[in-house]
């Protein structure tokens, strides 16, 4: 049983981390590009991103009423064309305790709606004639209601300083970027960061990226519990978006600009780009949470006309999020050790919190069906970040982080503890089996995949394949963590020798610690490199093989 | 050293007892405002029920009863000054709108005119109003009785002259209609 102010609370702290991480980023790539060309000129370069940047999101902020509808095509509305749409807009204003903001429609069939303007006393709220056709009046109500609980919070600004901060992480990455490849590729080296550099350059807009569009998400669950806040109806608020799901119609006049915008992502999302970015919760889990509000267990009853299909009952977003978050915590830990004292300390604190989200990220992935193909690579990068904190922690510490980690994977093998295999959440299976079954009823019995022995044989086609993905990859993880953990232990004591060409290329994978081993430590290393290539090649064979997996759009084309 | 020390903490003291002063004299504000909204919303129903009665009469004038306790309903409010008064003669209007409506569904011309759809509409919006206005002003009586019981607000509760203030409650009645819809 959830309440709708803890829900509230718990959004506004993930903001508020989210926000601290896209600085954090920032904060990291402006001291990167500082080690490599000095405190000076790195200085001028931030200033300028910043002004620039900052400047054209502050604009658009300023101007973001005007702008927006114009880029919407969105038509401010007179009392008398819609007298309905009015009162609820005034209505919901009344129980926000706002002023009433300007109403706007957009001449649309894709019911959608959003808000904008750069505070309450300038706010506009604007709909789609195809949600005015399609909602009852408490949905009209619930819909218009999330839209003034972005105005309340203010998300139009707070969407203005992300895009801000992005922008100049964009503008900083870009330009550290040519630096750090023209001094490679010129064979000069100043103090040693352009190693360095060339990896945080190229993630920092990409982590920045998705930052931005977790901190959107954020946004949008906190506006579902502000709506219900206002409104205290959560149940209509889930028919809406029940209804919004339903309905395949997708905005004409979009932009990925102004996306975040929209009660629903109005963008396509059978892109699995627009996923990564997805500025949006999946629309099962806004139900499933406005479920709880209403004091439902379980799963939420089905919408009528709306099959959650495997992309929305698993886009695994978060986790992946969080693996790049972890990898760039990594990066920047990695740049801030070329300085010493206040920033060391805390590149220090990066390189241990990586491992840490590295693991989050595990666990997140481990939850959703699609997220589960990304395990084996989360496992590998919470080994390679494991032990480069074990490395620093020194041989002994490392040691016992190894056989921990061993240890723990192994458990997770042999189905002793809870997590075998990684377990998928109650709901959204349910849903994603929804699919499966309707599918299953339509061809007959689900083949049987023939790979998993050693795990438990569920009876659901989805489990099997989590269960199949998990297995295999356990195995070769465990050696190549033995590999992982035996080779700087080996190597520690071996030749220093700086090979600026290696730290180069092992730096832009996540490697750069482990390049100084020196080429015997190299040559230990390529080993697991090897398994890696021919473990891949493997798999893909026996996916070819195996024509039974379920494609992501197989599953939406078959009459329930 | 110890004079500065002193110095320091009781300017410290003072302004934390202003903030908290201010806080309550915030929260006071904002329960009267959250009253006046109501009232805004109570008078404007009692704007809208002649002409609906207006309307009404025009197709279903042997509904005399139905009518006249709407009418009657609307006048106590009209005339309360009180908060008791006020609370008590809005139960008895939402009552009396609801019989009315139910009524109405037995005159088809009724239900498709116009005027009576748009009056419809505007009730309907009007009782929204009124309970998100209600919604809102106990969410302030509530937390300014939280401040003035708990500490430290409670200590200037009595400087800032701030007393508990009383919920805007309804009857079960009015609580099963949140809105008049046909």
């Amino acid at each position: 049983m959830a309440n709708f102010e803890a829900l509230q609370r718990k959004n506004f702290r993930r903001s508020l981390l989210l926000v601290a991480a896209l600085f954090a980023v920032l904060t990291a790539l402006v001291y990167a590009v500082g080690t490599f060309i000095g405190g000076v000129s790195s200085g001028v370069l931030t200033a300028f991103a910043v002004v620039f940047s900052a400047g054209s999101s502050a604009l658009s902020w300023w101007q973001s009423d005007r702008l927006v509808l114009a880029m919407t095509k969105a038509k401010i509305a007179e009392p008398e064309r819609a007298p309905q749409l009015h009162n609820v807009v005034e209505e919901v204003a009344i129980a926000a305790g706002l002023p009433k903001p300007r109403v706007a429609v957009v001449d649309d069939p894709a019911p959608n709606a959003f808000a904008t303007g750069r505070d309450p006393d300038r706010a506009v709220v604007a709909v789609t004639t195809g949600l005015l056709e399609r909602m009852d009046r408490d949905e009209l109500q619930a819909v218009v209601a999330h839209e003034m609980a972005h105005v309340a919070n203010r998300d139009t600004l707070m969407m203005s300083v992300a895009a801000a901060t992005a922008g100049v992480i964009a503008l900083v990455g870009d330009f550290a970027f040519r630096l750090a490849r023209g001094s490679a590729r010129g064979g000069r080296s100043r103090k040693g960061g352009g190693a360095l550099l060339l990896p945080v350059a190229a993630l920092a807009p990409f982590a920045a990226g998705l930052l931005k569009a977790a901190l959107s998400r954020s946004r949008e669950g906190l506006a579902d519990a502000t709506a219900v806040a206002f409104t205290r109806n959560p149940a209509a608020l889930r028919s809406a978006l029940g209804k919004l799901a339903a309905d395949s119609t997708v905005v004409r006049a979009r932009s990925s600009s102004v996306a975040h915008l929209w009660i629903e992502c109005p963008l396509d999302l059978s892109s699995p780009l627009n996923r990564l970015y997805s500025t949006h919760p999946p629309i099962t889990e806004r139900i499933a949470a406005l479920w709880r509000l209403e004091g439902g267990a379980g799963a939420p009853p089905p919408t009528p006309g709306y099959a959650p299909d495997h992309r929305d009952a698993g886009a695994p977003v978060r986790g992946f999020g969080l693996l790049v978050a972890s990898g760039a915590l990594f990066a920047s830990g990695l740049s801030a050790g070329a300085y010493s004292g206040v920033v060391a300390a805390i590149g220090q604190l990066c390189m241990f919190a990586s491992p840490l989200l590295a693991f989050a990220a595990y666990w997140r992935l481990g939850k959703t069906p699609a997220g589960v193909r990304w395990l084996p690579l989360t496992r590998l990068a919470l080994l390679i970040s494991g032990a480069i904190v074990a490395q620093r922690l020194g041989s002994v510490g490392m040691l016992a982080v190894g056989a921990m980690l061993i240890v723990l994977l192994a458990g997770r093998r042999r189905g002793t503890g809870s997590g075998t295999p990684p377990q998928v959440s109650a709901d959204v299976l349910s849903s994603a089996v929804h699919a499966l079954d309707a599918r299953s009823a339509a061809s007959g019995p689900a083949p049987k995949n023939g790979v998993l022995t050693d795990a438990p044989v569920k009876n659901t086609e989805l489990e099997s394949w989590a269960a199949a993905a998990s297995a295999k990859w356990v195995k070769w993880t465990i050696g190549i963590a033995a590999v992982v953990f035996l080779t700087p232990a080996i190597a520690l004591g071996l030749t220093e020798i700086n090979f600026e060409i290696f730290k180069i290329f092992f730096g832009s994978i996540g490697l750069a610690v482990l390049a100084p081993l020196g080429p015997i430590g190299l040559a230990v290393l390529a080993l697991p490199i090897v398994a890696v290539v021919m473990v891949v090649r493997r798999r893909i064979k026996s996916r070819r093989a195996r024509k039974d997996l379920p494609s992501p759009r197989a599953s939406t084309g078959v009459p329930d | 050293m110890e004079l500065v020390l002193i110095a320091v903490t009781l300017v410290a003291v003072l302004l934390i007892g202003v903030a908290l002063y201010n806080k309550l004299v915030r929260l006071k504000n904002a329960v009267a405002e959250g009253f006046a909204q109501i009232d805004v919303q109570l008078q404007r129903r009692n704007d809208l029920i002649p002409n609906l009665v207006e309307t009404v009469k025009g197709y279903a004038s042997h509904e005399r009863e139905a009518l006249e306790a709407v009418i009657t309903a609307r006048n106590q409010g009209v005339n309360a000054t009180t908060t008791a008064e006020k609370i008590s003669a809005d139960n008895a209007i939402t009552g009396a709108l609801r019989q009315l409506f139910a009524l109405a569904e037995a005159y088809p011309d009724l239900k498709a005119s116009t005027n009576f759809l748009a009056l419809q509409e505007e009730l309907a919006a009007t009782e929204n109003k009124l309970a998100f206005a209600r919604q809102r002003y106990n969410d302030q009586v509530r937390d300014l009785n939280t401040a003035i019981e708990t500490i430290p607000t409670r200590f200037v509760a009595g400087i800032a002259n701030a007393t508990k203030a009383e919920y805007f409650e309804t009857d079960e009645a009015a609580r099963a209609v949140p809105q008049v819809r046909f």
